[in-house]
């Protein structure tokens, strides 16, 4: 193998090395952290006064047809086979879109699957420390020629928080309704 | 339009989700003749527009962390249907969007969409909207 070839290898390890740490970043056990978002009602929703429920936590916008109606549809699904068990556990979708989603929009979005779910909107400036503390990736793309106005590339993480409101657990876009409700019942525990 | 093209392609298994704005078709595309084809257009009354789209999923490109995944979307002009073969279009990848939808697409609604296909023409079907 020549040098460069080398430095390739190298650099693919670094970056393996990297995204497994990246993937840590998030520490199970540690505090989720607070927040006060807009809730789908305008009332204001604190994070920290919802001790005492679960919580599925993830981010997605009404505008999003194929991903973000999967991972709606399986917690809801999910949320269902618990049956009483999940009765005080909260969905909550943060928009990563605020431009377009006001409370209104997104009530009307998350009660299509289930009318417990929870949809959090808020100005850029409540949003954007959010997404930094739960490691949200969001990027406008507009350049793409579609009559959807813009697509959001986002992260699709589910991040579940325990009761006594710590990280205990994450899930995404492409879990089945079963292995979500795992993931649910762990963080009920 | 080829008739013989048109009896080629079978549509089975439409569906979609609820959906406000922005709704999605899934569905299967068959092609039994010895001729490839491509779908690259649909419409439907319930929607100002149909497009193509691909979901991407850029963990894929980061050695399978889907964990830190982004997911976005790519319109597609077209899709081949090889021939003898088959495409699915389900979740995360290959999907219909209806864009700009003339109303909210609820659970158990069934709604009219046509899909054009470059040798076969037009064909209908019905798309379903699934219950949560």
């Amino acid at each position: 193998m020549n040098r460069a070839a080398w430095f390739a290898a190298l650099a693919l390890v670094l970056v393996c090395a990297a995204l497994v740490l990246a993937r840590f970043l998030l520490p199970t056990g540690a505090q989720a952290a607070d927040f006060t978002l807009t809730d789908q009602d305008g009332q204001p929703y604190t994070l920290s006064a919802h001790r005492g429920h679960p919580i599925a936590l993830f981010f997605g916008y009404a505008h999003c047809p194929d991903v973000c109606p999967t991972t709606l549809s399986a917690l809801a699904r999910a949320k269902r086979t618990l049956g009483p068990a999940s009765a005080n556990f909260d969905v909550v979708l943060v928009t990563v879109d605020p431009a377009r989603d006001n409370a209104a929009t997104l009530k009307r979005y998350v009660h299509l699957f289930d009318p417990t779910f929870v949809g959090l909107t808020g100005t850029e400036a409540q949003l954007d420390p959010v997404y930094a503390a739960y490691h949200v990736y969001h990027q406008v793309d507009s350049g793409k020629g579609s009559a959807n106005g813009y697509i959001v590339a986002h992260s699709s993480a589910v991040q579940f928080i325990s009761p006594d409101g710590r990280l205990r657990g994450t899930g995404d876009w492409s879990d089945s309704p079963a292995e979500l409700a795992v993931l649910m019942k762990q963080a009920a525990s | 339009m080829n008739a013989l093209a048109l009896a080629a392609i079978v549509i089975s298994n439409a569906w979609s989700r609820p959906a406000i704005g922005t709704g999605v078709v899934y569905l299967r595309v068959a092609n039994r003749g010895a001729t490839s084809d491509r779908l690259d257009a649909a419409r439907t009354p319930v929607a100002r527009v149909v497009e193509i789209h691909r979901s991407v999923d850029s963990s894929a490109s980061m050695n399978g962390m889907r964990m830190t995944g982004v997911m976005s979307m790519q319109p597609v002009n077209a899709v081949k249907i090889p021939a003898h073969g088959s495409v699915t279009f389900a979740p995360g990848g290959y999907h219909l969007m209806a864009i700009g939808l003339r109303h909210d697409l609820h659970p158990n609604e069934r709604f009219p969409l046509q899909l054009h296909f470059a040798r076969a023409g037009w064909t209908s079907v019905t798309v379903l909207v699934r219950p949560i």
